[in-house]
């Protein structure tokens, strides 16, 4: 199976992976992200937690991952 | 009874004396030699596009030191989270509502900088603007931001179990909305500032925030300036409640006045600046649908939520997670459904105020429980009773009750107010009711993605044994942290209250996240008390070895020193310490050696004495589905009971009684845990009988000033009996949690479950005025 090089964009910053594909999920599990209220974008769209198995990152997207408890 | 010989007692605030003398000294106050006057020229029109602005005019006008815009500031953006940078420090392409930042000017006198503004010219071309958050996300909307279409400026989505089954399977589904308005914070004291930018390239803020430490990273960032050249000081702070909870234009057009000028530079706002900066309540809509069985048991809550964010995010991407995530508790749940989403509007940003997102949710489910009490025919605090979590539990939405004094703080105000002898038997006009409500003690991660410690705090002994000296980046905004911090300093190194000094609010002292999500009596009390253990440890060790007696048998108490509970022989040091001080008066005596002796000697033997602490939440581990941090390390509830009078002619309402429980782990300082309370019920019952921030149809506030915008005066309180509970949190510091916003979530529905028992008239939108009272008086009349 030919693996592409796919860039896309973390919390701001250029990332790349070398995997057939890579979901969210797996991008949670790779950034040790321990935030159980972890609030997903992609491109700027909210992704339910329901869906991080199954959604992919592609080539050039944005990922966010927010910590949504703060502020009072 | 406890053994506490600091905590837990009723103590005179540390700053007591500075405030109520006029000695505390506020930004506003600062003067210093060469300072200039800055001003904001700010939008008039909600909604254009910037064609041109001319400065040259107002360069020339005499005592201008200086006029910048967007083309002197850059276009670097910012915001609260990271994830939401969408402003720059002056508008440049656009202004999306009245009050948005154009330009700054310094000048040598704030007459100058006034009248510099006003020769500042600014071509707009107006484009339709929107002010209604429904409105807002419609098709054809005007767009206010062009990377988020429709106008959706954050959205949360969250289910826990199967919703829609879990309804299905339950005997009684109740519907409920609820429309709250935009509110004010209304703290006393504008946002004001001093920059000073000196010749070493070093700026320094002193500035009325209750987050120094997000500050000085974000002007760091804006003004590109290294991030330790920047020092945020914090001065005697009158009042913050959340808006005051990030970096300001006005901060950072001094800063960059300052830096550009070479002298100290003053802004403060005007009370309607302040209103035009808002970062305030936001407006919610609230729609929910509770499902129970006959019994009373609660299911399933369906929860959904539209925010009015106005024109940028501030705080927004919480605000709407939390009006889904903190109806989790604390009552016990199988499913819970959330969808929120926040619009952008043509007004004021709105940001984190008191209870942030929690409030007007809170408020519509409580009213929610009370409807389907009465359908069942239940006590509304028997079914609450029913349902309520306990310490251990964890809600349907992981959120992890480590302790919860809920049924305590119930029973306590069932019995504070002779409920069972009033509810139903009140005549016509008086009404009881009653809510609960419950909120974080900190948030578990810094808002910037970090590791950061959330809190360190430095105690330095003076060289003569004498003083503690508590540095802590913690701010102390009247909610009385600095008075806690003394206190656990005080209780860990065994030693009077009065021995301790607080240094405060200065990001040179150390790192503290600031004073938001109620964080800082369990963060930075944390920080505290490790310093102080680890000031006591080092002292001592270096009693143990000169007494050669083992360093576990050393206590600190009440100032003095015990060996395995007894005088020991410390004569020798006495001695020391005697000779030592020849001439002084008060030299030391009585049985024990005092802590001013020990703490001198372990000086003498080992130099400067610091001991220093930190906190960051634990983690568990990196598995996000696993409960590792969490929303937060603790959670403080609150129940009340309120009685109200209602003049059925004519709408008045009478609030005659509150009654207040909050469970806080451990009352740290009892007064100003009664302080917190009572100060919340103010605040919530402003906002649900007076306060509303009104619009025109061209987007400018109609009642910028507090003459205007009625809050509760002393006249307006009723008799309070406040009620503290103690459920010991095994997270917090002596057992410490949060009161500073857990006591405002009851307010607003316990104030309008009394009135619907008064007058059967059920109001789901606030201000709840008289004449919005006395037409629904005359409808259900009319209907009957």
């Amino acid at each position: 199976m030919v693996c592409n090089n796919v860039k896309f964009i973390l919390n701001g910053y250029p990332e790349d992976f070398d995997e057939p594909s890579l979901t969210i999920q797996s991008l949670l599990e790779m950034n040790q992200e321990d935030d159980p209220a972890v609030i997903v974008e992609l491109n700027g769209k909210f992704v339910h937690r329901k869906y991080f198995s199954i959604c992919s990152v592609e080539e050039g997207d944005r990922v966010e991952f927010i910590h949504p408890s703060f502020g009072g | 009874m406890n053994d506490f010989r600091v905590l837990n007692t009723r103590a005179p605030r540390v700053d007591a004396a500075a405030k109520a003398t006029g000695q505390a000294k506020y930004a506003d106050d600062f003067k210093m030699p060469g300072m200039l006057y800055a001003a904001i020229l700010q939008s008039p029109v909600a909604h254009a596009r910037i064609l041109h602005i001319d400065t040259s005019k107002a360069k020339k006008l005499a005592g201008v030191e200086n006029v910048v815009t967007s083309k002197e500031a850059g276009l670097i953006r910012y915001g609260v989270s990271p994830a939401r940078y969408d402003e720059t420090i002056f508008a440049h392409d656009k202004v999306r509502y009245v009050g948005d930042e154009i330009a700054a000017v310094a000048a040598t006198s704030m007459e100058i900088a006034q009248e510099a503004l006003s020769l500042i010219k600014v071509d707009y071309e107006e484009i339709p603007a929107v002010f209604d958050m429904f409105e807002a996300t419609k098709d054809g909307a005007p767009q206010i931001h062009d990377e988020f279409p429709g106008n959706i400026n954050a959205e949360v989505h969250q289910e826990f179990g199967d919703t829609e089954a879990a309804l299905k399977s339950c005997d009684l589904v109740v519907d409920h909305t609820f429309l709250n308005k935009r509110q004010d914070a209304a703290f006393i004291e504008p946002h004001s500032c001093v920059a000073v930018f000196d010749h070493a390239g070093k700026l320094t803020l002193y500035t009325s925030t209750q987050v120094p430490h997000y500050v000085m990273r974000t002007v760091a960032m804006t003004l590109q300036i290294p991030v330790g050249n920047v020092r945020v000081i914090k001065p005697y702070v009158g009042g913050g409640f959340g808006p005051k909870c990030e970096a300001t234009p006005l901060e950072m057009s001094c800063g960059l006045l300052s830096k550009i000028t070479g002298k100290p530079v003053k802004m403060t706002y005007s009370r309607e600046q302040v209103f035009l900066h808002s970062r305030a309540r936001h407006q919610f809509y609230a729609e929910m649908s509770l499902g129970v069985m006959n019994d009373g048991t609660m299911v399933a809550l369906k929860n959904k939520a539209v925010l009015d964010g106005g024109a940028y995010t501030s705080f927004g991407i919480a605000t709407v997670y939390y009006s889904g995530s903190l109806l989790g508790g604390p009552y016990k749940l199988k499913a819970m459904k959330y969808d929120g989403h926040r619009a952008y509007t043509n007004k004021p940003a709105c940001g984190a105020q008191r209870g942030h997102g929690g409030v007007a949710h809170r408020a519509c489910f409580e009213q929610l429980i009370d409807m389907t009490a009465e359908k069942i025919g239940m006590d509304p605090v028997e079914m609450r009773l029913k349902n309520i979590m306990t310490a251990g539990d964890m809600t349907v939405n992981e959120l992890d009750m480590s302790s919860l004094g809920m049924k305590e703080c119930i029973e306590a105000i069932r019995e504070g107010s002779d409920w069972n002898n009033k509810k139903g038997k009140l005549p016509k006009g008086k009404g009881i009711g009653m809510a609960c409500g419950f909120f974080v003690s900190g948030a578990g991660y810094p808002i910037y993605r970090s590791d950061t410690y959330h809190s360190t705090v430095v105690i330095k002994m003076s060289e003569d044994g004498g003083v503690a000296n508590l540095l802590t980046g913690s701010a102390e905004i009247g909610q009385g942290s600095d008075t806690a911090m003394a206190m656990i300093a005080a209780e860990t190194l065994g030693i009077p209250l009065e021995n301790v000094r607080v240094y405060s609010g200065d990001t040179d002292y150390s790192v503290d996240l600031g004073a938001y999500s109620s964080r800082q009596t369990l963060m930075t009390g944390h920080a505290t008390k490790e310093a102080a253990e680890d000031l006591r440890d080092k002292i001592a060790g270096f009693l143990a070895e000169e007494m050669n007696v083992e360093k576990s048998g050393i206590t600190f108490v009440d100032g003095i020193v015990k060996f395995d509970d007894a005088p020991g022989n410390f004569e020798k040091i006495r001695t020391s310490y005697i000779k030592e001080h020849r001439g002084w008066t008060d030299q030391p005596s009585g049985e024990f050696l005092t802590f001013r002796e020990a703490a001198r000697l372990a000086f003498l033997k080992g130099g400067t004495l610091v001991g220093t602490g930190k906190y960051k939440p634990h983690r568990l581990g990196g598995s996000y589905k696993g409960a590792a941090v969490g929303t937060s390390p603790a959670y403080g509830c609150s129940a009340q009971i309120v009685e109200v009078s209602v003049d059925l002619e004519t709408g008045q309402i009478t609030v005659d009684k509150m009654t207040d429980a909050h469970d806080c782990g451990l009352a740290i300082n009892k007064m100003s845990v009664e302080g917190q309370m009572q100060g919340s019920l103010s605040m919530g019952l402003g906002e649900c009988l007076f306060e509303e921030v009104k619009f025109d149809s061209r987007g400018r506030v109609l009642n910028p000033s507090l003459g205007e915008y009625k809050i509760p005066t002393a006249l307006d309180m009723p008799n309070v009996r406040s009620i503290i509970v103690e459920s010991n949190e095994p997270n917090g510091p002596y057992g410490a949690k949060e009161v500073g916003e857990g006591a405002i979530m009851p307010t607003i529905p316990a104030i309008l479950n009394a009135i619907y028992d008064a007058t059967g008239v059920r109001i789901n939108e606030l201000p709840v005025t008289s004449e919005k009272l006395f037409m629904a008086l005359v409808e259900k009349n009319r209907i009957v």
